[in-house]
């Protein structure tokens, strides 16, 4: 995470504006020239209109914009003459001024690019099998000494300390900021984890040095207003320093877990109960869950499956009995999603239990890749697996990032959940994990006091002593939430759960963790919390921008020499730490989005937990048409104002009004402009693309066969599927036609399945679709296990990502930036039109971009 | 010289197609390759190409006691065909009279032909049990049983256990073929479940769908790879002699379709000029 801090200059005020200048009296006889002037040039004006002496106001109106008397003569022509000049040598212009720019630029970062070069050939002289051979031949028996360990750790914090508080004078800080920088360049290109984790501590130690500074030597305020403002800065920094820290190490090491092999014959295996809790989702969203269930690799009188429907449907009733799955419903609908799973509880009795939202479809090797660990560790409690979208999420989908730039959740299942793992804090997260009836009964069932219930279930858990476990292997796959207004209720949720834990049952109190576990939980929980310094960040610049109130008590060229190692070797380490799973400035992406909504249910959940509302996530809609979300970009859109108004009022500054701090009036701009883009980003995130099937397809390479009426048997390639057809590419020269009816062969492992489908398009040999015809309960199951359940089907799925190269990232963001202005103008000038239909006449409102 | 015979105690199973297009895959990938046809049906010269059965063969120049390959064909994919011949039913018994008293005339008289080293050859049999059919499984490297997926391909395991008893080959070259499969139906999925069951590693992971592109491309004595190069059974055909050629690739049921696909149609695509050796 990286903020930047308000600049100040010199505490030295000027007055703000001289004495305007004297108004001088000139001589009244001039003004008699000027009145024959003025008329002479309104008569010249009417010849070149061609406007009679005495004609009407309107008139000149006329024949200025609508009629002009004739084309040559006319005066907006005239007028408009040296437009296009005009334009021209501003377009040369600014085509210079970028030239220039770039050329100055170039100049600037040849240096560095040389020491970045040379650092790269250095790391290659590093030998770090010889290093790590030393390390396991001295380090490891040393460590062994009981209490060394912690003598370790205890100078290596007091070293810390004195690096951290040390006073340097600028000269020292650039020295220091040279060497950081210089070692994590060849640190980073180095493999292991140890390199890793020395990046992470350098990058604690410029953040150690800047905090440090900050608190000691740039918090002397003149004014009560500068105080309270600069004091709320600086709490905002110190929450983003005390998530770093946490995070730090609630990742130092993650755990990587390999699934466990199941022990004994498969009638020794534990029972298995599988609830799929539904509330008011369709069916053929949960038929998939359901048909995937019952198709678990498991032995067939071991494994139960039941619809949990808190919607009390009969159409559901109906599916699980032609399903031959349980069915339990409820009289009421207490504590939604927790009251639903603890009413199961109680009707079943399996060993364990298998846990999947509706619309999370299981692959089959979900319970022969989860169980091996409850064999193996007596005391595992819960084992949780990643949550996997294979639909966009509202970022990707309309910032046109799916399966390019790494989604929200990527961070917290590919890292931060293999973090918790190593410290025994893996938390339950709703879906997707089994978990042990004993504890569960043990602790009560699944939590009720909060709207969080799976992370509090597994707090439960560990404070009776019990072990959780994660593995990170997608076997499970969902839908993503389809629109942004949903996409922010449920992360409301989850903040405002988090913070209710924090109340009612706060992991740093009470008994039964250990230390390890309280800081994991805690970063889980205070992580939420960003909502408030985030619009913080966003805003803080105004203070000076728009009053002149100095926020930070110091130099700008003092807060640069501090702030920047700080940024700097943050996001070399988090580049290097998480850059597989979060694009560098992603982070302030997703949370400015998000900012402004949690803000205040965290906040109001800390003061009274029982405040508030439980919403269900609504899955499975469709945004049939483009359209811009006005309701939920309205705190951006304000934001954006705030922060373009400030913007103008710096450019004045910078100018005309305070000549004498040019440095800090340039640091707010840049810090402002920064801003605009992040807003900009979340404008484009608030404008909804349209969404073209109502069942999200897959896209894959899978071998397919191609039965014809005719007799003949084709061979093609499966290029997408989904519960209602599939797309084929087929060879070249195939004769279909659309409306044929056909059968279509997948493969579910070396067994061949047909399906009955028609051909409802055919575009050439690449792009055939197929929609099923409809299928008998086997069939279904069968199509299921040869799409969606395939063990191997998200295996691959992560590597499509790009690679994070932190420069070009902020450039794209910076671009995303830009046409989220863009698509706010054109909705703007669509509704603007809608409304006054002149000239154009009315069209159809819809996004041009 | 490596020996693969075709055999099966059903009829109708597609010995004869297979060994044809087993010879013209290996002959299209340039090694040398003939198919010897020992089925009194005399049909394997059509699936090579001929336009009509070939009157003079190798049965009536063995029964009148002349050189028997002298009536040998090369198709233009390079495949040499020594055909059964017209034979009537004395024939075929003074055929059989001469195996029982040399039980290694067949061998002998492979031994005894010019071709090259690392020639294939590949016999098309008559149904099983017959001397001809035993014949070829005694001198045989390697040995290929087709089987429909049906009841009755399920029914006597211990026959055809028998059969491989007879073979010298090695049991990792002796496999079962499943052919003309349609996973439409529902027996044919059951009974490949039950062959699965009774070969295990010896049925041959890939199975011949039926197809209608094979008849129609014999109609026109084309191989299926030629005639239709997208269809599901020149694939399969294509991948049936890749395991045979020992290149045994994991299961094409995965995410990756074996590495090659289609056949690549040579230049003369048209197997019609046969000429004598």
């Amino acid at each position: 995470m990286t903020e930047q801090p308000d600049p100040r200059a010199a505490s030295d005020v000027m007055p703000p504006l001289s004495a305007p200048p004297a108004k001088s009296t000139a001589a009244a006889a001039t003004e008699w020239g000027v009145l024959t002037q003025l008329r002479l040039a309104g008569q010249w004006l009417a010849r070149q209109l061609q406007v009679p002496p005495g004609a009407p106001w309107w008139m000149w109106l006329w024949r200025t914009i609508v009629l002009p008397a004739h084309p040559k003569g006319a005066l907006l022509v005239w007028l408009l003459q040296p437009v296009p000049w005009l334009l021209r040598a501003l377009g040369l212009a600014l085509h210079w001024c970028y030239k220039g720019t770039t050329l100055v630029l170039t100049g600037v970062f040849w240096p560095v690019r040389l020491f970045l070069r040379a650092m790269d050939r250095l790391s290659t002289h590093v030998n770090v099998e010889k290093g790590m051979r030393w390390a396991d031949q001295v380090l490891s028996p040393a460590m062994e000494i009981p209490g060394l360990r912690w003598i370790v750790l205890a100078v290596g914090t007091l070293a810390a300390l004195v690096v951290v508080t040390t006073p340097f004078n600028w000269l020292g800080q650039v020295t220091f900021m040279l060497l950081c920088w210089g070692l994590s360049l060849v640190l980073r290109r180095l493999p292991g984890r140890y390199p890793s984790l020395a990046l992470a501590a350098i990058s604690l130690l410029a953040m150690g040095r800047y905090a440090w500074w900050r608190i000691t030597s740039s918090v002397d305020f003149d004014t009560a207003i500068e105080s309270f403002l600069g004091y709320g800065l600086l709490a905002a920094e110190a929450y983003t320093w005390l998530v770093v820290v946490l995070g730090f190490i609630q990742t130092a090491w993650p755990l990587h877990r390999k699934p466990a092999q199941l022990q004994g014959v498969p009638a020794s295996w534990p029972s298995v109960d599988v609830f799929i809790p539904t509330y008011n989702e369709p069916l053929n969203v949960v038929r998939t869950t359901v048909l995937a269930s019952i198709a678990l690799d498991w032995p067939q009188d071991k494994i139960k499956v039941f619809i949990l429907d808190d919607g009390r449907r009969e159409e559901f009733r109906e599916f699980a009995e032609s399903m031959g799955v349980g069915y339990i419903v409820r009289p009421n609908n207490h504590h939604a999603k927790a009251g639903n799973l603890n009413h199961a509880l109680g009707q079943t009795d399996g060993e364990l239990i298998a846990i999947f939202d509706c619309d999370h479809i299981p692959t089959r090797s979900f319970l022969t890749t989860a169980v091996g660990w409850f064999q193996r560790d007596p005391k595992c409690a819960m084992l949780q697996t990643p949550h996997h979208f294979f639909s966009p999420d509202p970022f990707e989908r309309n910032l046109g990032t799916f399966r390019r730039v790494p989604n929200e959740g990527a961070l917290f299942y590919g890292l931060i959940q293999d973090g918790n793992d190593f410290w025994n804090a893996t938390f339950f997260c709703g879906s997707c994990a089994v978990i042990r009836r004993g504890p569960l009964m043990e602790v009560g069932g699944i939590a009720v006091e909060t709207v969080t219930e799976d992370a509090h279930t597994a707090l439960k858990l560990h404070r009776r002593g019990y072990n959780t476990a994660y593995i990170n292997e997608t076997q499970a796959a969902g839908l993503a939430t389809e629109s942004l207004s949903a996409h922010v209720g449920q992360r409301i949720r989850w903040a405002r759960g988090m913070a209710q834990i924090f109340r009612v049952d706060n992991p740093l109190l009470g008994k039964g963790l250990t230390p390890w576990q309280r800081i994991c939980y805690a970063n889980a929980m205070v992580h939420f919390f960003f909502g408030l310094p985030r619009l913080v960040f966003l805003t803080a610049p105004m203070a000076y921008l728009f009053f002149e109130l100095h926020v930070i008590n110091a130099g700008a060229l003092m807060i640069a020499l501090y702030v920047l190692p700080y940024i700097l070797q943050s996001n070399i380490a988090n580049a290097h730490v998480q850059g597989e799973h979060r694009h560098t400035f992603w982070a302030e992406v997703y949370e400015t989005v998000l900012a402004w909504y949690v803000a205040l249910p965290t906040t109001v959940a800390l003061i009274n937990p029982r405040l508030g509302t439980f919403n269900v996530t609504a899955k499975g809609g469709l945004v049939e048409e483009s359209y811009f979300d006005w309701v939920i970009s309205r705190p951006y859109t304000v934001l954006v104002l705030l922060n373009l108004a400030a913007f103008g009022v710096g450019i004045m500054r910078l100018f005309f009004w305070n000549t004498d701090e040019i440095a800090t009036v340039l640091m707010n701009l840049v810090w402002t402009t920064y801003s605009m883009l992040m807003l900009g980003a979340a404008l484009g995130v608030a404008s909804e693309s349209r969404q073209v099937r109502r069942m999200h397809r897959v896209a894959t390479q899978l071998p397919a066969t191609l039965y014809l009426s005719d007799g003949s048997v084709l061979r093609a390639m499966c290029s997408d599927f989904s519960m209602t057809g599939v797309g084929l590419e087929l060879p070249e020269g195939t004769r279909v036609a659309i409306g044929d009816k056909v059968q279509v062969g997948l493969w579910r492992g070396d067994t061949e399945c047909t399906f009955p489908a028609t051909i409802m398009l055919h575009r050439g040999q690449s792009a055939t679709g197929l929609q099923f015809d409809p299928m008998t309960r086997e069939q279904q199951i069968d199509l299921v296990q040869c799409t969606f359940a395939r063990p191997d089907t998200w295996r691959q799925w992560n590597e499509s990502h790009d690679t994070d190269r932190p420069l070009h990232g902020l450039q794209e963001i910076a671009q995303l930036g830009v046409l989220g202005y863009q698509k706010l103008w054109h909705s703007l000038t669509d509704a603007a039109i809608n409304r006054w239909p002149w000239g154009r006449g009315r069209r159809p409102a819809k996004l041009s971009v | 010289m490596r020996v693969i015979a075709v055999v099966s105690p059903l009829g109708g199973s597609g010995r004869t197609t297979v060994t044809a297009h087993l010879a013209t895959l290996l002959a299209q990938r340039g090694e040398p390759c003939l198919a010897v046809d020992l089925c009194v049906q005399n049909l394997l010269g059509m699936h090579l190409g001929m336009p009509e059965p070939s009157a003079t063969g190798w049965a009536p120049l063995a029964g009148a006691g002349q050189w028997w390959a002298d009536g040998s064909l090369v198709n233009s994919d390079g495949v040499a065909v020594l055909p059964f011949g017209t034979a009537g039913p004395g024939l075929l018994e003074t055929l059989h009279q001469q195996l029982q008293t040399q039980p290694h005339w067949l061998r002998d008289q492979l031994a005894m032909l010019d071709m090259p080293a690392d020639c294939t050859v590949l016999l098309d049999t008559p149904v099983w049990p017959s001397p001809l059919a035993s014949a070829a499984v005694r001198c045989a490297d390697a040995v290929l049983v087709t089987l429909e997926a049906s009841a009755r391909a399920c029914a006597n395991p211990l026959g055809i256990q028998a059969l491989l008893e007879q073979t010298e080959a090695q049991p990792a070259n002796q496999g079962v073929l499943v052919t003309r499969f349609d996973p439409r139906r529902t027996s044919h999925r059951e009974a490949l479940q039950t062959l699965r069951q009774q070969w295990g590693d010896r049925l041959i992971p890939y199975t011949v769908h039926e197809d209608e592109n094979i008849p129609r491309a014999l109609a026109r004595s084309m191989c299926v790879g030629h005639f239709a190069p997208q269809a599901q059974s020149a694939h399969d055909l294509q991948s049936v002699c890749q395991w045979l050629s020992g290149q045994r690739t994991v299961s094409s049921t995965m995410l990756k379709a074996p590495a090659t696909a289609a056949v690549s149609v040579p230049p003369s695509a048209l197997p019609s000029t046969l000429a004598s050796s």
